[in-house]
């Protein structure tokens, strides 16, 4: 397994993409944290809420890690796809699987790179935005940063699944294109057009388990609410759900890569 | 594109216990070098058998998709250190069937063994088995080094042996270039040097001639007979004879996905024979003189001339002074594999291929293979007069297309299209024209 590992690792590190794809969220990172906080400090003045609120901080953390992250889960997912999809679409599945005994490993290593990879890409993107919110002025007193980096952790989690979402979607259709297609169009647009069909069909109660919802919801229920918020999917079911869209997207990728026709 | 080193020095197939039996001991081994070894030929379906057999053991093999039998109950074997060419027509199920051998392809029926083993049991697939299914399986942008590093560490071998491979398929120079930059030759190397990263024992090659020069021919050609010597096995498909005749030791042929002949190439060229046809005052007497001296394989043909095989011209006018039976002339039949493989696979994609009546008249020699009722050879297809009746309606000469006719088969393109035909490389030898 570890020469698997390694010879995926080398696959996606001996191409530009994987760091390619992590730019634009750490970009976004970096950038939310320094325009959300003079922002949000406007904001306080304005409405003369005091600077020892930790308002303003507490709006730039929620509204830079949130806009990052979003970011880490679609790239992600996007890496996960074009890491398994590329196989297929440049026709190396077929020494791969003629270098390696059994198909199962091959499928397992793809699948922990994107995993690890869409980590990374969360890691360094969730480190740049907070060091960028420190570097701005954003002084976290003990609670806030505690809430940032539970949600952050949460993130990193998330983040592995929607990996996982993109690698065994990519190995469901065997298509970079397609399935990098239907990332974008899913997570920004389609799943708001999913459930707003699904308001329309009286089936609104649905709309909350798909995917992207229910990522929200793992981390909004991770993080301190206030008391009169309530969470449609709440904790634990919220991650349960998740894991379940992973497990389905991946299980329905590894069994058609397993036993579909190579040549 | 010269490779710097020598096939035969640097790429021995490592052999011991895990190495299994080295060299082969068939009967149709490797050229001279394995029939005192003794080990028995592998033709058995391994089921029941208690000792796994060695080499390549393909036993019952059929795929379907759909509603289409790709192939149909396909067995043969490949002995250890033989170099076996694995021929049929394009679409014949050549890929598919090396595809169910290396397990990417799940038969519908049937098994596949090296070894004994199913390629997707086997402990080090690629240190047993190297094969190349596709030139074009490398990302084009990883550079050509790169791609191999990745299936160094798969494999579990050095990262050194990417530039060893590199050097000995004649790329090293080019090891930093990105694939996307490959000619479809290079990419062909590249896909045979990943194949031998493992230093398998066994080499599984499709159609790997496409794309090469004269020059990584006869390179690859040197290269696989010096793995072979060296203790390997080779498979190699290709839908033309030409390209494995010079190298091959053993042929399966299929056609239709079903098997046509598996045969060593002496086993082959025994039984298609040369003939030679002779106009004589007596054929009658002049064979049975010809087989009172020992050539039995006499036959009076329908325009009166006798067919004999196994003897040479001058051996016949030696018998027929002998016997004083006048001789009006001779002239050689060479029987050429190609044609012969031809005929064991026209089906259904021949009608495409006919030469033009014109061609036929030309054509000096017969092509039937097995030498029985030629004139029927020399028949245009039933589509050809309607082919011919079309052309004729379009203004369009078909023969303007092609070059003149080759001794057997269809006309290869002419290169000079308006210019008269060039002179037939094999002339006649008797005083009359060859045609039976």
């Amino acid at each position: 397994m570890t020469a698997l590992l390694t010879a995926e690792f080398r696959k996606v590190t001996s191409l530009r993409y994987w760091w390619i794809l992590g730019i634009a969220p750490l970009l976004v990172g970096l950038f939310c944290g320094a325009l959300t906080l003079p922002i949000a400090r406007q904001i306080e003045d304005g409405f003369g809420f005091g600077t020892s609120t930790g308002f303003a901080e507490a709006v730039a953390a929620a509204v830079g890690t949130s806009l990052s992250l979003a970011l880490v889960f679609l790239f992600a997912a996007v890496f996960g796809a074009v890491e398994t999809g590329s196989e297929f679409q440049h026709r190396t599945v077929v020494p791969t699987f003629l270098t390696a005994r059994g198909r199962d490993g091959v499928i397992a290593a793809k699948l922990v790179t994107a995993a690890v990879v869409g980590m990374l890409y969360c890691i360094i993107t969730s480190l740049s935005s907070v060091v960028t919110l420190l570097l701005f002025g954003g002084g976290f007193d003990g609670e806030v940063f505690g809430a940032v980096g539970t949600v952050l952790g949460i993130g990193l989690v998330c983040t592995a699944l929607w990996s996982l979402i993109g690698a065994g979607l990519g190995l469901l259709t065997r298509s970079t294109t397609g399935s990098v297609l239907a990332l974008c169009v899913w997570v920004p647009f389609g799943e708001l057009i999913v459930s707003l069909i699904l308001h329309g069909l009286g089936l609104g109660g649905v709309a909350p388990y798909l995917p992207a919802q229910v990522t929200w919801y793992t981390l909004f229920s991770a993080a301190t609410s206030p008391d009169e918020v309530v969470l449609e999917v709440a904790w634990p079911v919220a991650p349960l759900v998740l894991v379940l869209w992973t497990a389905l997207l991946c299980g329905l990728g590894w069994w058609r890569t397993r036993t579909r026709d190579v040549v | 594109m010269t490779p710097r080193r020598d096939a035969r020095t640097v790429f021995a197939v490592p052999s011991g216990p895990r190495r299994g039996r080295k060299l082969s001991a068939t009967a149709t081994g490797r050229r001279g070098a394995t029939r005192e070894t003794g080990v028995a030929p592998v033709t058995a379906p391994p089921a029941g058998t208690t000792a796994p057999p060695a080499g390549i053991v393909v036993h019952g093999l059929t795929k379907v998709f759909g509603e289409h039998t790709a192939v149909s109950n396909l067995s043969f074997s490949v002995p250890p250190g033989s170099i076996t060419g694995f021929l049929g027509p394009n679409g014949s199920g050549k890929t598919t069937t090396l595809g169910m051998l290396l397990g990417l392809v799940r038969p519908t029926a049937g098994s596949a063994f090296v070894d004994g083993t199913p390629f997707a049991q086997l402990e080090s697939p690629a240190q047993v088995v190297g094969a190349v299914l596709d030139a074009n399986s490398a990302h084009p942008k990883h550079t050509a080094v790169a791609h191999l590093r990745v299936y160094c560490a798969a494999i579990g071998v050095p990262d050194a042996r990417a530039r060893e491979m590199l050097e000995l398929v004649g790329l090293a120079s080019v090891g930093n270039r990105r694939v996307g930059e490959f000619s479809l030759g290079m990419r062909q190397r590249l896909a045979l040097a990943t194949a031998l990263l493992g230093r398998p024992r066994y080499l599984v090659l499709d159609e790997p001639a496409n794309g090469l020069d004269p020059e990584g021919m006869a390179w690859l050609r040197d290269f696989l007979v010096a793995f072979a010597r060296n203790g390997g096995t080779v498979l190699i498909s290709s839908h033309i004879l030409r390209e494995v005749e010079q190298m091959a030791d053993r042929l399966v042929i299929i056609g239709n996905g079903t098997l046509v002949a598996e045969s060593s190439m002496a086993d082959l060229r025994e039984a298609h024979r040369s003939r030679v046809f002779v106009a004589a005052s007596d054929p009658a007497l002049l064979a049975t003189a010809l087989a009172a001296a020992g050539y039995t394989d006499a036959q009076v043909q329908q325009d009166g001339r006798l067919a004999v095989a196994g003897i040479d011209p001058d051996g016949i006018a030696a018998i027929a002074r002998e016997t004083g039976v006048p001789l009006f002339g001779t002239s050689v039949e060479h029987v050429d594999l190609e044609q012969v493989y031809l005929s064991m696979t026209a089906g259904r994609y021949a009608a495409a291929h006919h030469p033009s009546a014109q061609y036929q008249q030309q054509s000096p020699y017969p092509q039937q293979p097995h030498h029985s009722q030629p004139q029927q050879a020399w028949g245009p297809p039933p589509q050809w007069a309607q082919q011919q009746q079309w052309a004729q309606q379009q203004q369009w000469d078909p023969r303007a297309q092609y070059g003149p006719p080759g001794p057997y088969g269809p006309p290869a393109p002419n290169p000079h299209p308006q210019g008269p035909p060039p002179p037939n490389p094999h002339p006649p030898t008797g005083p009359e024209g060859p045609r039976p």
